[in-house]
């Protein structure tokens, strides 16, 4: 079988002007040429998804197999895209909030938030203190629910070796069920919470609602010791350490985020390097790892689940009295005008770093141009690059590893 | 905590309380009353010792690196900060320039993302003001005191090109793609330059202003 690493890939910057001096070993080019493959013939052509369940969703890509090995992978996304930004352009600054939910399906809080904030920083509205806390607390809750999910089918994509595959899955969508039914006690929803509003929340936390958070984490975090003793076993280390390493020169050039960032031994975290609600309040432990492979990944999130419930206990325990809003309830979509004025604003979502760029312009009713940078996308821009080298069947394993959510990253 | 009746909380842990029903709030109409927020920061500052420092820190970091940017646009690039619009207006022959001299001389080493936007052509106080489409690009720093950098390029819409980062930036790819294929925009030196999003033979450019949301298309085979 030839080896990838003998094969005469054209440079990949040769047709730029200024070209960067290579200083790593060896990273797979993803522009491969495939008739300058020494043993083109023999090549397998297989397409991968739409609709295959380790895609997580619609996502599709043509893998080039030399036996086993894969020389080239080229992915195909867009079957989920549905013109969001675009259907934003439409909508005002109000009604926009309900849409981005249904963009991150896994953590739609962080989604609201994200777009709200970018709407308070051009309109200069101040969120009071107890929304923050109660913001804070929503998207470090979210963040458990959406690790649990990753964890769920990330198990479920290693497959038999794990005791049949979906006990795992199973066992995270029970817990992950137990924060679902805190946001459906809080919001009245299970996942399309439209919960944000500009200048704060329009639900406030109910009588009670403390004790309820603390049954809820006590039990996920009795169960994460669970999860270690169905995961950590010789197979499953074997199948995930050494898989899809990124290093971290090459996490930093394709714009990775959030745990996969960590997980190369970049020690960034939006949280604790530019705070936004109280997070400048709190002591964010950022988990860091420097493996580069779907162990690390698998590691770093399994903490982040661990140091999320101790903020949220943090969080809930220290819960401000006060008003939840600042700005009056919504009477109407013309409510918010925003008529001049461009802003970039970020936030640490599970994936990492969810951001949007908002124009504002014309008559101020609508955004002119809203583009939402998710995280996913970047993550699966990293595909070409970590398929390559590696067998089929590692390949399931590192598309589940970067934890792609096909709704983000095709908007 | 509160005076309502209290929520049951499982003796037992595990089993009793995963089938509890979920609606143990039914009727509490009350809001959890919470304590003065004087207190609370009082005792969070008491809990977490460090975090009031390490921010202070942070926000006098990104302050450094905020000046440090505007003091090397202004006499590298001759451009002001505009702050109120996300970021300075670059030349756009200087666009690939200005990239790289941020991430090799600055350390902005992280591909954020980026935003192209169109503007059709409008009348103005000073004349017209022709059709156009505007870059956004965003950097960041790593790690402590992490410092975004914003700036963008004005290009002609007869030409509609610009310099592509994916040589600095293996990230441009998918961006800049994502960028052309909505919206127009080529990207002079991108190595696999094909719609991302929408199937090869679309036609249009659907974030457009001109490319009505109701615009009809043939229905997808």
């Amino acid at each position: 079988m030839a080896s990838t690493a003998a094969v005469s890939s054209k440079a990949r910057a040769s047709s730029t002007e200024a070209s960067l001096t290579p200083t790593r070993a060896f990273v797979p080019d993803p522009y491969l040429d495939l008739a300058t493959y020494a043993a083109a013939a023999d090549l397998l052509t297989l397409s991968l998804g739409p609709q295959h369940p380790s895609t997580h969703g619609v996502f599709r890509v043509v893998l080039y197999l030399d036996g086993e090995l894969i020389v080239k992978a080229v992915p195909h996304v867009g079957y989920l895209h549905r013109g969001v930004e675009k259907l934003c352009e439409k909508l005002s600054y109000s009604n926009v909030t309900p849409i981005l939910d249904k963009n991150d399906y896994v953590a739609p809080m962080c989604n609201e938030q994200a777009a709200n904030m970018v709407f308070e920083q051009l309109l200069g509205v101040e969120v009071p203190l107890r929304a923050k806390f109660v913001r804070t607390l929503l998207a470090e809750l979210q963040r458990i629910a959406s690790h649990l999910l990753w964890l769920g089918t990330f198990a479920m994509d290693l497959g038999g070796a794990l005791g049949g595959g979906t006990s795992v899955f199973m066992y995270c969508f029970r817990e992950r069920e137990l924060i679902l039914d805190l946001f459906e006690e809080l919001t009245g929803c299970r996942f399309h919470y439209n919960t944000h509003c500009i200048g704060g929340n329009r639900h406030d936390i109910p009588a009670g609602y403390p004790a309820l958070v603390h049954q809820s984490l006590d039990l996920i975090e009795a169960r994460l010791l669970e999860y270690l003793g169905m995961l950590e076993h010789p197979i499953f280390r074997d199948r995930t350490r050494g898989v899809g390493t990124v290093d971290a020169e090459l996490a930093l050039e394709l714009g990775l985020t959030g745990p996969l960032l960590r997980a190369s031994g970049i020690d960034h975290d939006l949280r604790r390097d530019a705070p936004y609600h109280v997070y400048d309040l709190l002591d964010v432990n950022v988990i860091c790892d420097d493996g580069g492979d779907c162990y690390a990944r698998y590691k770093v999130r399994l903490q982040e689940i661990a140091e999320s419930i101790r903020l949220s206990r943090l969080l809930i325990d220290n819960l401000p009295a006060g008003p939840i809003c600042s700005t009056k309830p919504l009477s109407g979509v013309t409510q918010f005008k925003i008529t001049s004025g461009q802003a970039y604003v970020a936030i640490e979502s599970p994936r990492g770093e969810l951001g949007t760029w908002l124009i504002a312009g014309g008559k101020g009713m609508n955004p002119y141009r809203m583009k939402l940078r998710p995280p996913s996308l970047h993550a699966l821009a990293a595909v070409p690059y970590l398929f390559p080298r590696h067998t089929l069947s590692d390949a399931v394993a590192i598309l589940g590893s970067l934890d792609p959510i096909m709704g983000e990253a095709d908007r | 905590m509160s005076d309502e009746p209290s929520a049951p909380v499982a003796a037992d842990g595990g089993a009793a309380a995963a089938a509890a029903p979920p609606s143990l709030l039914q009727g509490a109409a009350a809001i959890e009353p919470g304590e003065a927020s004087e207190v609370v920061l009082a005792r969070l500052a008491q809990a977490c010792p460090s975090a009031l420092a390490r921010a202070a820190e942070q926000t006098s970091k990104r302050a450094a690196r905020a000046q440090a940017l505007e003091g090397f646009l202004r006499e590298r690039f001759g451009v002001e900060p505009d702050p109120s619009n996300g970021g300075p207006l670059v030349p756009a022959e200087r666009h690939f320039e200005l990239a790289r001299a941020l991430k090799e001389e600055l350390g902005y080493k992280l591909y954020v993302t980026v935003c192209a936007s169109h503007w059709p052509a409008q009348k103005t106080k000073t004349g017209e003001d022709p059709e156009h489409f505007e870059l956004a690009t965003v950097l960041r720093t790593l790690g402590s005191g992490t410092h975004q950098a914003c700036w963008r390029v004005r290009i002609a819409a007869d030409v509609a090109v610009v310099d592509s980062l994916v040589p600095l930036f293996a990230g441009a790819d998918w961006q800049e793609r994502e960028q052309f294929d909505l919206l127009g925009v080529r990207f002079r030196g991108h190595p696999d330059l094909r719609r991302l999003m929408l199937p090869d033979e679309w036609e249009g450019h659907p974030l457009r202003k001109d490319y009505a949301i109701d615009t009809r298309c043939v229905p997808w085979r």
